[in-house]
């Protein structure tokens, strides 16, 4: 009872938590399962042997994995709808009010960059570990509308991503956030400035080595606010997701259902980086192109 | 003719005796691998340790050779221990040794980057708690638990000119071992040992680290399993002559090598040699 009392004494309830702040997190994170003030004493003595003993040498764990995007993922790999010539038209020209914002987000390719370099650094280049594990975080300056070679992050907005590392491989999918980030976006390096905020989940399909060269980037963004150019969207509940390919152009999924077509299944939308336009479909792609010429099938 | 002379010269050793100032006589034993403690007033300098003893129970030292790692590392380690035994004199002991390393890597990662601002340091913390029971006369038996926590740090400035990647971090592991150290004295003079270490465990190692690469800001927190086999360890039979003030150990054994004051063996199976020599008086 006694020690009941002394934990819930302020003074010393004010001395365990400035003990916290020089305690490592991963001992505050060893907490036994007891309940109370039984539990705070036992979490307060390990924590504070462990700090005197230095011994808290634990790896850290990775953070939680977003699953709702790796599920995501498996769907733009796979798109299920199978197109004549004519629905195939017809569905591009349906997305017209689409693609000026899937356009946009080519000037998000900067984020490959931005991957490769948070990963570039070998953990172990001796040999002498092994199971990596636990957490990288990459906060990096957008580009800007100005074409800045050394963007600052007060005036060109900011991209922070938090990626979890298991068995020595940087996890397939993370989270992280946009914050007021500029770029430019449009044709050949762009001419619309576009500012986004917004909440995101990435994935690469399939855990990454570090220093290896990034893969094509799935991003499913929340809690969106874009601007391209003076018109300006809030998708606050809505999700968008688009994934910035690695030969530079950008695909989204979508159901042709939303645009009133009876056509089962997903079809895969894509700014080439020839101004084309490609529909992959699940037995292959039309490539399309603006004006009205039919759209041509190919394999995918 | 060469064996005929080692046998020669080892009956000579076996036959001599010495003064009381002699390892293998009780209250004389060595000090390392076992509890003993010098006598008060008591110094023993050599190639591996120098060491004071402040009373019978408490002996002070450093590590010689770190000192002058000046040549190699640009810098001195500096080292120093205290170890503290029992105050009941008997066949039992029990001390406990807590030790210290550092080194101010600095000049040698600014060496290695080719003169870039850069920073490093090595600490290390080997805690050290021994028992020895001198059985017999004859023989003597010790078994010392081993702990050592490194901690490595260091940056290097961003946008270097040397190097286009900002580093900064600190990593740390903990080792623990067992050594158990059998002596058998021959004679006043000779003593023959058999010393065996086995690693108990080590801690994942942890780093932690901050770089910037390009524009992108980078903080990692990351562990991983230290990569050794299943067992590691190492026995080393030895010999030991001790006359009124000098002293020799020397052995060769198989295993792993402990690297010293760091605690920290080495992955690779092989000879292991031991060898000190010191002065006591």
């Amino acid at each position: 009872m006694a020690y009941l009392w002394e934990m819930s004494h302020p003074r010393l309830q004010a001395s365990l938590r400035v003990l916290e702040r020089f305690i490592p997190a991963e001992c505050v994170d060893r907490r036994g399962k007891m309940a109370g003030a039984e539990r705070r004493a036992l979490s307060y003595l390990t924590a504070g042997l462990c700090a005197a003993a230095i011994a808290c040498n634990t790896s850290p764990p990775p953070p939680p994995m977003p699953q709702a995007v790796a599920t995501l993922a498996a769907q733009y790999d796979a798109p299920t709808a199978t197109l004549d010539p004519a629905t195939a038209r017809t569905i591009f020209e349906q997305t017209a009010p689409l693609r000026p914002a899937l356009g946009s987000f080519t000037g998000l390719t900067f984020l490959r960059e931005t991957l490769e370099d948070a990963t570039a650094v070998e953990f172990d280049h001796m040999d002498i570990a092994n199971d990596v594990q636990g957490s990288i975080e990459a906060h990096t300056a957008c580009p800007g509308w100005e074409n800045d070679p050394t963007p600052d992050d007060a005036t060109a907005g900011s991209i922070d991503v938090t990626m979890g590392v298991e068995n020595s491989k940087v996890q397939r999918a993370f989270a992280g956030h946009a914050t007021e980030c500029r770029f430019l976006a449009g044709p050949q390096g762009g001419s619309s400035n576009v500012q986004a905020t917004m909440t995101l989940e990435v994935d690469l399909g399939s855990d990454l080595g570090f220093g290896d060269p990034a893969p094509p980037i799935l991003i499913r963004a929340s809690n969106a606010t874009i601007a391209v150019n003076d018109m300006s969207v809030d998708l606050l509940e809505q999700g968008l997701s688009f994934r910035l390919n690695t030969d530079g152009s950008v695909s989204t999924l979508i159901d042709p259902t939303t645009f009133g077509f009876g056509t089962a299944g997903t079809v895969l939308l894509t700014a080439r980086t020839d101004g084309s336009w490609a529909l992959r479909v699940r037995d292959g792609q039309w490539v399309c192109s603006e004006g009205s010429q039919p759209c041509v099938f190919g394999p995918a | 003719m060469r064996v005929r002379a080692g046998v020669v010269l080892a009956g000579v050793l076996l036959l001599v005796t010495s003064s009381a100032h002699a390892d293998q006589v009780p209250g004389q034993e060595r000090i390392d691998f076992t509890a003993y403690t010098l006598r008060r007033n008591e110094f023993a300098i050599g190639v591996g340790s120098a060491a004071f003893g402040v009373l019978d129970q408490v002996t002070i030292g450093t590590y010689v050779l770190p000192w002058f790692a000046f040549p190699l590392l640009k810098a001195p380690i500096a080292t120093g221990y205290l170890k503290v035994r029992d105050w009941f004199s008997g066949p039992v002991a029990i001390s406990l040794r807590g030790s210290f390393a550092y080194l101010d890597a600095t000049n040698l990662s600014s060496k290695i980057w080719e003169d870039a601002d850069t920073r490093a340091g090595l600490f290390v913390i080997p805690v050290e708690l021994s028992g020895s029971w001198r059985i017999s006369r004859v023989v003597s038996q010790s078994l010392q638990l081993s702990w050592v926590h490194a901690y490595v740090n260091g940056d290097m400035p961003p946008k270097n000119r040397n190097v286009d990647i900002g580093l900064g971090g600190a990593s740390t592991a903990t080792t623990g071992s067992l050594s158990a150290m059998t002596e058998f004295r021959v004679s006043r003079v000779v003593a023959l040992s058999l010393r065996g270490t086995l690693m108990l465990g080590m801690s994942d190692i942890v780093v932690r680290a901050d770089f910037e690469r390009r524009d992108t800001r980078v903080n990692a927190n990351l562990g991983a399993e230290p990569n050794y086999p299943r067992v590691v360890g190492n026995i080393i039979p030895g010999v030991a002559f001790s006359w009124s003030h000098v002293n020799l150990h020397f052995g060769v054994g198989f295993g792993s090598n402990w690297l010293p004051i760091v605690g920290v063996p080495t992955r690779q199976v092989t000879v292991v040699p031991d060898a000190d020599f010191y002065f006591r008086f």
